[in-house]
């Protein structure tokens, strides 16, 4: 299972904070994303680490990944 | 009058001499400075020379811009400057406020007001009538209570600016208020308005602003406000606003946590959107705004609060408390109290820690809300020895106490809310902002995590490296001439294009069809680039020429100390590669490596008049 974790307006979209997603061998970031969050490709600035470092949407996860994805906001 | 957009005019007060009269601007100067910021930079530069920033002599400019008073995306902004105070250079704050749309409706596009009243006064214009009137009844009041009583006398038809107790005891920054919750001038704006015994500035308009478009202005902005609904952020962003950035802030090590010593907070759950959304009782906004951010709880003590990012990280984690009701109670006292939320964290977080290494005996500790609430309010009055310390700010308290390693501040001005340990980039729009440590004019920290280098073939076994490579700089004055530049000139609230992703496009062709004059990008930017070197001059010119490369430095604690927990432990900045990544700035900006704009760089931006001036004080290149 890829543990992914939802931030800010990825959990509003996706109606979740955090998801558990069983995939097949590996997976781009982006097609996976794609999958859960709807309009996920009309968010320009994103972070996106998977196992705590950071990454593009063209890395590939496999099964025992943890994923976290937040779009950023500034604090005003 | 034949210009558009602007009237051309500026409300001219003198509180010495109890006098009122209208100048009028010349329309080279409506088009070379745009507004806003542009405007009160050109008119401090041409009037508040060597002043004392709490002396009658310095001026105190409200300034508006095309954008307001009309139906434009999120553009009820308004421009509060004057010498600072607390730095002793350039100040100015922006906020939402009635009072930028009646400034303009009743015929203005500024106001400046200059000397000092004998007895506190307030000032109520209406259109062409402008009346200075007593406010002793007034005065001590807090600024909720101010607004509400000058709405009784007033009618509620009108836009209100207001200091509180801190403007009037001169802490070095206080802010100016409007709408309980809207606040203005961190370097101290507060503070030269109760100098001049001002207590509040009361407006109502009723004229109509001309417009060169009026057809084309209703059909773009109908059209960017409904892109602002539209977009896929908007409902979350309608939830949290700016809060939701607690969380991804304390994700990636950049949550001021115990006057930044840390990145990462234990209790952030607990201060952060998610709980606030538990919490919220109303949502409050700025005038034409449709993503309104100013989410209302009720505290601890049960009143309402309006709180955003930056109250909380800097009086919550920054503080040491995980009780966002708690950290509520601080951020309504700073509103009502007229302080500027960032700098009272930053302060108090300063003796926090100086109390926990020995330094000063009294006062509180991290994580200790009582005696941070009792020396907020001791701040605010004055109250007491270290009350009147921590009033003056943290550079002025390090200076006394010998505590500069971990003073956090860039030219006197407190740091807003990003830890920079390990961000480079955004420790260079610290560094190099127009008034000292604040985020508004490049918040760069989101790119630069996002275009962190990702090296091998595997991206997900490659750590974040802290780099400093030359697009950092570049993209740092990128940012300024878009944030600090162009939003902070039209003057419109920059978060539509921040956070919910409205087109830049639509920010020139509004101009255009309010002012009528055509302005490409490179008209925005050299705009931007010229209020920016006029901003430099300005402080070189008021330090004396006595200037160097070391004013725009972060503070120490980033070079000498790591993070103290999470992924990237131990890391800190490189003094040396960030002295290259400021030369780097200044090669590109046309500055030398004092960080002083060359003779060639006024020129080629239309400030021929600045040269002799600056000449007066230092050599050019």
């Amino acid at each position: 299972m890829v543990r992914i974790k939802l931030m800010g307006a990825f959990a509003h979209l996706a109606g979740a904070r955090e998801l558990e997603v069983k995939i097949d061998g590996k997976k781009k970031v982006d097609e996976l994303l794609r999958e859960l969050i709807p309009r996920y490709d009309e968010f320009k600035d994103k972070i996106i680490m998977i196992n705590g470092k950071p990454a593009r949407g063209d890395a590939e996860v496999e099964d025992t990944d943890e994923l976290k994805v937040m779009p950023v906001l500034s604090g005003g | 009058m034949t210009m558009k957009g602007w009237w051309g005019r500026i409300l001219r007060v003198d509180l010495t001499n109890n006098k009122v009269w209208v100048q009028e601007y010349p329309e080279e100067v409506a088009k070379k400075f745009i507004g806003g910021r542009g405007l009160a930079a050109w008119i401090l530069w041409n009037e508040a020379k060597n002043v004392d920033p709490l002396g009658p002599e310095n001026k105190l400019v409200f300034a508006s811009g095309p954008f307001n008073g009309l139906p434009t995306p999120s553009g009820g902004k308004m421009v509060v400057a004057a010498k600072s105070p607390l730095t002793g250079g350039y100040g100015d704050g922006n906020l939402g406020t009635m009072a930028t749309v009646h400034l303009r409706k009743a015929g203005y596009d500024a106001i400046v007001v200059e000397g000092k009243a004998k007895k506190p006064v307030y000032l109520y214009i209406e259109d062409d009538n402008v009346s200075i009137l007593s406010a002793e009844g007034l005065w001590g009041k807090g600024t909720f209570e101010t607004e509400r009583e000058l709405k009784k006398i007033h009618g509620k038809n009108v836009g209100v600016l207001s200091i509180g107790p801190a403007g009037e005891n001169l802490v070095k920054y206080a802010v100016v208020m409007s709408q309980e919750g809207r606040a203005a001038g961190r370097p101290g704006m507060g503070a030269v308005m109760g100098s001049k015994k001002l207590k509040a500035v009361v407006i109502k308009g009723t004229k109509e602003i001309p417009v060169a478009d009026k057809e084309k202005l209703r059909e773009l902005s109908q059209e960017a406000y409904n892109a602002i609904l539209n977009s896929p952020g908007y409902p979350f962003w309608h939830r949290q606003g700016t809060m939701a950035a607690v969380e991804w802030t304390n994700e990636n090590s950049a949550l001021p946590t115990r006057n930044f010593s840390d990145g990462s907070f234990e209790f952030a759950r607990s201060i952060d959107g998610y709980t606030m959304e538990g919490m919220k009782v109303k949502q409050r906004g700025c005038p034409y705004c449709n993503m309104p951010c100013g989410n209302v709880v009720l505290d601890a003590e049960g009143q309402e609060s309006e709180l955003d990012y930056e109250n909380v990280a800097l009086l919550g984690s920054n503080l040491g408390l995980g009780k966002l009701n708690e950290v509520s109670v601080l951020n309504r006292i700073a509103d009502d109290m007229g302080m500027d939320t960032i700098s009272l964290g930053v302060s108090i977080a300063h003796v926090m820690e100086a109390v926990e290494k020995g330094i000063l005996k009294d006062g509180p500790t991290f994580g200790d809300f009582k005696k941070a609430k009792e020396l907020a309010l001791d701040i605010a009055y004055r109250r007491g020895e270290l009350g009147n310390l921590a009033a003056e700010g943290v550079k002025a308290m390090a200076e006394k106490l010998g505590t500069h390693d971990f003073a956090m501040h860039v030219k006197g001005l407190e740091v807003s809310g990003y830890n920079c340990f390990i961000y480079p980039a955004m420790a260079l729009a610290y560094g190099t902002s127009s008034i000292g440590a604040h985020h508004k004019e490049a918040w760069v920290i989101a790119w630069e995590i996002g275009t962190a280098p990702i090296e091998g073939e595997k991206a997900k076994k490659v750590e974040y490296k802290i780099t400093y490579t030359p697009e950092k700089a570049a993209k740092v004055i990128e940012l300024q001439r878009l944030r600090g530049g162009l939003f902070e000139m039209l003057t419109a609230c920059r978060l539509p294009w921040v956070e919910v992703g409205l087109s830049l496009d639509y920010y020139p062709k509004l101009l255009e069809a309010i002012t009528g004059v055509k302005y490409t990008w490179d008209d925005l930017y050299a705009a931007a680039d010229r209020v920016y070197a006029l901003i430099r001059a300005y402080w070189v010119r008021e330090y004396n020429g006595n200037w160097d490369r070391k004013m725009d430095y972060p503070p120490r604690r980033w070079f000498i100390e790591g993070l103290k927990s999470g992924p990237y432990k131990g890391q800190h900045l490189d003094e040396k590669k960030y002295d290259e990544l400021l030369s780097e700035y200044y090669r590109l900006r046309g500055w030398d490596e004092r960080g002083i704009p060359k003779k060639e760089t006024l020129q080629k931006l239309g400030l021929e008049e600045v040269i002799p001036e600056l000449e007066k004080v230092t050599k050019l290149e």
